[in-house]
């Protein structure tokens, strides 16, 4: 391979953070920043007024901004598995999307702990009271409480990836630092590529590093969701109370997460132009990966489904019916339909490597992920005890907003990420060259 | 005004100052050396009397540096014996209420009272014809007094009695028996009681009274007694009756004639067969063995008619229990419990209309009225819409009113002096706890006397002269006097009259059902009013927690409905919450439909007094009622729907099921004998309680869903109100609650099975474990405690209660619920929670502590359980609920244990409650 197209891969693959970007970019950079604003304002609103102002009354208490929680943490979950799994298991495809994957990763957790905090009553206690450390009160929060597991599960994964990430980025930092042209961001890059130079002896550092880091990250994938599912498993509301739910979760997760890693990069590609570098066949790998986990949820479902009727709480098997065939009955189906029916045709080769199929299934996907979220969620904590209750729980434009809000969120954040790293990891692509 | 000057304004506790526009203020305890018995902080109680109508219960009011903040039950009143009602307990939110009218008004100006007064007096004194002051009932032996010398001093004045709604029991009685006044019968006595459309142990009179009398037979096995309802609405009476049979205003006359056939037959009756004859011929099944039940029981059994019900319900009732030998001396009804002016007001009435009608009266003095309603339009339109110059004595704010020129502001029964007398001769003495907040007002007693009377003429400075005078034998002793106010009663002997024996008229009787019983088989779709479980002062519940308590039956909470079984919905298809239009030929309104089984089939049925509203209520039911001259609370209507619909309680809020295991309940000689409260496992070690071990006892089969112990934990725990649509979206603060449901849908026949509802202080509570902030934590004494400064509201612990108890402030509920004055009414003893926490009830752990600092200093290491009482416990009027210590084998908790009947809410879940219910038995007639 001649240097030549080294330079090229790099200059490619560099080119939407040297260059100066389009028209294009900065219409979807203001309608994020527009849809993240209304969010903002919802929050604002919500804090002032008090949470009445959402949709929750006495007996549904946890709406949809948990919802919204559960959903980003799987979509974060994407990240570390492209990134750490499959470089464990010498997977090389994904050097086309890992860059990304974690980015978005580190962007959904973000998200995903605006929603538990926001949704407290007291929001400027919950922001600290949570964290263990010496106070003059001599209070410490409660070890035995899933939210405080769920505290310290987020945490740790959120410093795992961001270092992981950051690890993984620095070379590819290096070489920005020659590309770019400003002094200010000259100096950031040279700040942040920690002195790296390219020797040996520091490659030889660096692989032995990331492949550490990449082992500490795994058992991350498995243990985040797992414990966001202990809130409801570890729980005694029918419904909730389910030791399906740590594999249930974790696949769920892994499944919406590759969802979105397609929905993303189909676009990036595109917009990015870097067809070249992300191709149909990397997609097709994803895809299986997206079947598998696909297969998994789907498992889950009957699994849950089989559960209620097989045990002998009469509360859960009511509280079953009444989802597949009550008031709920239509979201229910459309959720089956977004989430195990349409991943069905990812078994044709062919579907999996034209991206507008792909594009629209994996986002009906991550709706039915949403749903699918909503009604573990949501659905038990009206129906589940004999109760007297005046109304069901209908979600307000203010709650609903937030969500839409942290979709802007979102985007506001990755169009941002891309204007800083490489999307693509330049040196892996590299050397993936290299190597063949 | 702020809390400093507040304070300062008044001597504080004993017995306040008295007040007077003309004297100078006298003090009765004044304060120039403190008061021994007074010390900052802690709670002074002193005894009084609440009236309702002609009803009086004794209360002990609790005061805190001369505030009184809660009103409880008199323990020595014989009455009531220290129970209260919800609207006993709501009241002290009246005293502080903003809305109260500050300043009497003339026109448009506001004056003094003194300078009202006096307009009012030179208007009245320039005019010729006559002056009507309109009074509700009362029960006042000495503001009787003053309105006959009130009316001897001025032969213009005339008083005239106007319940809204008033009962044709006397008038029958009279005619009858020739006994004007309505009976009150001791229901400890009979085996077997039939209410016909009476909720003697919720809205009627005297309720408090028979709820202890009826509850006092309740325990199950052979003594326990028996009661059947046969209603055409759903009461509380009816929903823990033993039968309950649910029939049209026609059918139970049927139902009464054929039960009065039937007892003639056997018993030989004669010299009624010309009533006979008049009567309705149909035989059902259900009257058959009622009447076969009840001459079975002859002499054990009793008929309570209600007051809604028309005059030939009562005369048919009347003469069957006097054909059971439950009228006379010594018997159920006896003519020496007679409530206290209770005689028939009716010529009263009518004399009044017919002087409205040939404008004879210039001047109405509204006494006591704020929203002038009744239930006969005529009436209200001659009062109001006459150009007739009305003078209000009333105490809050309405502006209906635009003719009438004067409003003079009345003082709280807290603010003043006065006195009672029950239907047993008890008399009771109410006296004033605080100073008027209002300087502008005066009693109503105090105003009448001070427009009518000429105070140098009589000598009489204020009312509370004229009440020491007419009490000088208890007033003129200090040592008497003192003992009647820390008592509340005063002593004093009962002088019955000698004895007549009653016997029935029956050719009265006869005209009475002739002139009835055309109307009420006149054929159509019927429309029945009965009054609201929020019945309170001027047919209106004056407070929002008695708005936002809701009905214990149906759930509806402040708006008025038109409630129907699902049957009679479908005939006319009607959905929950659509806006009906229901026309006679006179009026028409406009109310929204709720659904609920157990309502006589085509029948609607609506409650009055459920509007509390600033302007006149278009939609009140008793628009439809032209006139209560023939006691008809019922018309017959011409059903209609509009295009609006309203948001009602929804499905959830009345749940029908099938079978309920959660809620047991047994036949009465049907319980096992052996219980079913065993000892769970766990993989916990649980704990262990070295001292106290707290916990109640709910006794579901004296609970009457009177729902005073919600009222009461309001009151005391400073529970903030929530208004009209955060009710609608489920975000009530009660810390208590009824759940009631329902056993079948459809029929109008149904079985209503309830239970009250509170934190269950779990020794297993799931609530605790998923905190992250460790805000609910167990309690060495086994209370399940909350922690208000450490909660951040993340609600888990609300998700996680299987029972729903914990409640969370959605907003800050309590700044606006406690806004100015009403602030002055909270407990001191208990945190008001701000927004962004959860809350549920602590088992009044503020008393608890209370009692371990009393305990500590008698020297004792655990406290006696008979030192606390919970304000539920303190509330109730049956002690269907009881505090205790499990680790006292003595209690009737712990012994309650044993009990068959004993059972734990959701005992799936393993949570180790703390409460202990007792299942709800009922007695059905099995034949022997």
């Amino acid at each position: 391979m001649d240097s030549n197209s080294l330079a090229m891969v790099s200059r490619d693959l560099c080119n939407h953070v040297t260059s100066k970007p389009g028209k294009l970019y900065w219409l979807v950079l203001l309608l994020s920043i527009s849809l993240a604003f209304i969010g903002i304002c919802s929050i604002y609103y919500t804090i002032d007024s008090g949470i009445g102002v959402w949709g929750l009354n006495n007996s549904t208490a946890w709406g949809v901004a948990i919802t919204s929680f559960v959903f980003w943490i799987g979509i974060a979950h994407a990240g570390t598995l492209i990134s750490a799994i499959l470089f464990l298991f010498r997977q090389r495809w994904r050097s086309a999307f890992n860059r990304a994957a974690e980015a978005m990763t580190l962007i959904a957790i973000s998200i995903a702990a605006i929603f538990p905090i926001v949704h407290t009553g007291r929001p400027w206690f919950a922001l600290y009271w949570l964290l263990p450390y010496n106070n003059d009160m001599g209070m410490w929060p409660n070890f035995k409480s899933p939210l405080e597991w769920d505290f310290f599960a987020i945490a740790t994964y959120f410093v795992v990836s961001l270092l992981f990430w950051y690890l993984g980025m620095v070379p590819d930092l290096a070489l920005l630092r020659k590309h770019v042209k400003g002094k200010l961001s000259k100096g950031f890059y040279t700040l942040f590529s920690l002195g790296w130079t390219g020797a040996s002896r520091q490659w030889k550092h660096y692989r032995i590093t990331y492949l550490l880091l990449a082992g500490m990250a795994t058992p991350l994938v498995i243990s985040v969701h797992s414990i966001v599912s202990f809130d409801f498993a570890v729980s005694i509301v029918p419904g909730w109370h389910s030791t399906i739910f740590p594999p249930y979760f974790v696949a769920g997760a892994i499944f919406s997460g590759c969802a979105m890693v397609v929905s993303l990069m189909v676009i990036s590609r595109r917009v990015l132009g870097l067809q070249k570098y992300i191709t149909p066949s990397h997609f097709e790998k994803l895809n299986k990966v997206l079947l598998t986990a696909g297969l998994m949820v789907a498992y889950s479902f009957i699994m849950d489904i089989y559960s209620a009727f097989f045990g002998s709480n009469s509360h859960e098997t009511d509280l079953m019916i009444s989802k597949i065939s009550g008031e709920i009955a239509p979201l229910f189906w459309f959720m089956v339909f977004c989430t195990v029916l349409l991943p069905q045709l990812l078994w044709i080769r062919k579907i999996r490597m034209s991206m507008v199929p792909i594009f629209i299934i994996s986002i009906l996907i991550n709706l039915g992920m949403w749903l699918e979220r909503y009604m573990i969620v949501v659905f038990p904590q009206g129906e589940s005890f004999p109760d007297i209750n005046w109304t069901n729980y209908i979600p307000t434009f203010t709650e609903m907003s937030i969500v839409f809000g942290s979709i802007g969120f979102f985007m506001t954040l990755f169009l941002i990420v891309i204007r800083i790293v490489p999307i693509v990891s330049v040196f892996e692509h590299k050397s993936g060259m290299g190597r063949r | 005004m702020d809390r400093r000057k507040f304070i300062s304004m008044f001597p504080a506790g004993a017995a306040a100052l008295m007040y007077s526009c003309k004297a100078p203020e006298e003090e009765i305890v004044p304060l120039v050396t403190p008061v021994e018995y007074m010390k900052p902080g802690e709670a002074v109680h002193y005894s009084s009397v609440y009236t309702y109508k002609n009803t009086a219960y004794g209360v002990q009011i609790t005061t805190y540096d001369g505030r009184p903040v809660k009103i409880d039950g008199n323990p020595e009143h014989p009455i009531n014996g220290g129970a209260s009602t919800v609207q006993m307990q709501a009241s002290i939110f009246d005293l502080y209420n903003p809305a109260r009218i500050w300043k009497p008004s003339v026109g448009k100006d506001k004056l003094s009272l003194d300078k009202a007064i006096d307009a009012a007096k030179s208007k009245i004194e320039a005019t010729e014809k006559e002056i009507a002051v309109i009074i509700d009932e009362h029960c006042s032996p000495c503001f009787d007094k003053l309105i006959n010398d009130i009316e001897s001093a001025n032969s213009r004045v005339k008083f005239y009695t106007l319940p809204p709604m008033p009962s044709p029991a006397a008038s029958v009685n009279r005619d009858i028996f020739g006994l004007d006044g309505e009976m009150v019968p001791d229901l400890s006595k009979p085996d077997l009681i039939i209410s016909i459309g009476s909720d003697f142990l919720g809205t009627e009179k005297n309720s408090l009274y028979h709820a202890r009398q009826f509850s006092s037979r309740r325990s199950p096995g052979k003594d326990m007694n028996r009661l059947v309802t046969v209603e055409t609405g759903f009461s509380k009476t009816g929903a823990i009756s033993d039968d309950r049979i649910a029939l049209s205003p026609e059918g139970i006359v049927e139902f009464l004639s054929d039960i009065l056939r039937r007892i003639a037959k056997t018993e030989n009756v004669e010299g009624i067969n010309e009533l006979l004859e008049l009567l309705p011929d149909k035989v059902t099944e259900q009257s058959g063995l009622m009447a076969e039940e009840l001459i079975s029981k002859k002499g054990k059994a009793v008929l309570m008619p209600g007051n809604a019900q028309p005059r030939a319900v009562h005369a048919l009732a009347a003469l069957i229990n006097y054909y059971l030998g439950s009228i006379g001396l010594n018997k159920y009804f006896s003519p020496y419990n007679t409530l206290p002016f209770s005689s028939d007001k009716l010529a009263g009435i009518k004399e009044l209309k017919e002087k409205l009608k040939s404008e004879q009266v210039l001047f109405s003095l509204l006494a006591g009225y704020d929203n002038f309603v009744c239930a006969d339009q005529e009436l209200e339109k001659l009062v109001l819409y006459y150009p007739l110059i009305n003078i209000f004595l009333s105490y809050f704010e309405t502006d209906n009113f635009n003719q009438q020129p004067y409003r003079l502001p009345v003082s709280h029964w807290l603010e003043s002096w006065g006195d009672s007398i029950s239907f047993d001769g008890t008399r009771s003495i109410r006296q004033p706890m605080i100073s008027p907040l209002n300087e502008d007002s005066a009693s109503l007693e105090e105003l009448l006397m001070k427009i009518f009377l000429d105070a140098e003429e009589t000598g009489y400075n204020s009312y509370y002269d004229y009440l020491a005078d007419f009490h000088s034998e208890t007033f003129s002793d200090e040592k008497k006097r003192r003992e009647a106010l820390r008592t509340g009663i005063l002593e004093h002997e009962v002088n019955y009259p000698e004895y007549k024996e009653l016997s029935p008229d029956i050719e009265k009787a006869v005209k009475i059902i002739k002139d009835d019983i055309r109307e009420i088989f006149a054929g159509g779709l019927k429309f029945c009013i009965i009054p609201s479980h929020s019945f309170q002062r001027d047919e209106s519940p004056s407070s929002e927690r008695i708005r936002e308590i809701p009905d214990s039956i149906n759930k509806e909470c402040f708006e008025n409905a038109v409630i129907m079984n699902p049957k009679t919905a479908r005939k006319h298809s009607i959905q929950k919450g659509d806006i009906l239009s229901i026309k006679t030929d006179k009026a028409e309104i406009n109310l929204p439909a709720l659904i609920i089984p157990g309502i006589a089939d085509n029948i609607l049925v609506s409650h009055f007094g459920m509007s509390r509203l600033k302007n006149r209520d278009q939609n009140s039911p008793v628009r439809l009622i032209d006139s209560f001259d023939d006691f008809h609370y019922f018309v017959n209507i011409k059903l209609g729907k509009t295009s609006q619909r309203v948001d009602m309680p929804s499905s959830k809020s009345v749940i029908v099921l099938d079978s309920i295991d959660g809620i047991r309940e047994f036949l009465n000689g049907d319980i096992p004998e052996e219980g079913t409260l065993a000892e769970t496992n766990s993989i916990n070690p649980g704990y262990e309680y070295k001292g106290n071990h707290w916990g109640m006892l709910v006794d579901m089969n004296l609970c009457t869903a009177c729902s005073a112990c919600i009222a009461a934990c309001q009151v005391e725990n400073n529970i903030p109100t929530v208004g009209q649509d955060e009710m609608k979206l489920g975000r009530s603060m009660h810390w208590l609650r009824l759940d009631s449901y329902f056993t079948k849908n459809d029929d109008d026949q149904v079985e209503f099975r309830h239970q009250l509802m509170m934190c269950q202080h779990c020794d297993e509570a799931p609530c605790e474990t998923v905190c992250p902030v460790s805000a609910s934590t167990h309690s060495p004494e086994g209370l399940n405690e909350t922690t208000y400064n450490r909660c951040v509201g993340t609600r888990y612990c609300m998700t996680n209660c299987p029972y729903k108890v914990r409640k969370f402030n959605y907003f800050n509920y309590s700044e606006e619920s406690f806004d100015g004055p009403v602030e002055l009414a909270c407990n001191p003893n208990v945190t008001v929670r701000m927004r962004g926490i959860v809350e549920k009830c602590t088992f009044c752990v503020q008393r608890i502590n209370k009692a371990r600092y009393e305990a500590k200093d008698l020297g004792l290491k655990t406290i006696p359980d008979d030192m606390i009482k919970t304000a539920c416990e303190q509330a109730c009027p049956t002690g269907a609920i009881r505090f205790g210590d499990f680790n006292n084998k003595e209690s009737l908790l712990s012994k309650a244990r044993e009990n068959p009947r004993a059972y734990h809410a959701l005992p799936e879940y393993n949570t180790k409650p703390s409460i202990v219910y007792l299942a709800k038995v009922r007695n059905k007639n099995t034949g022997s």
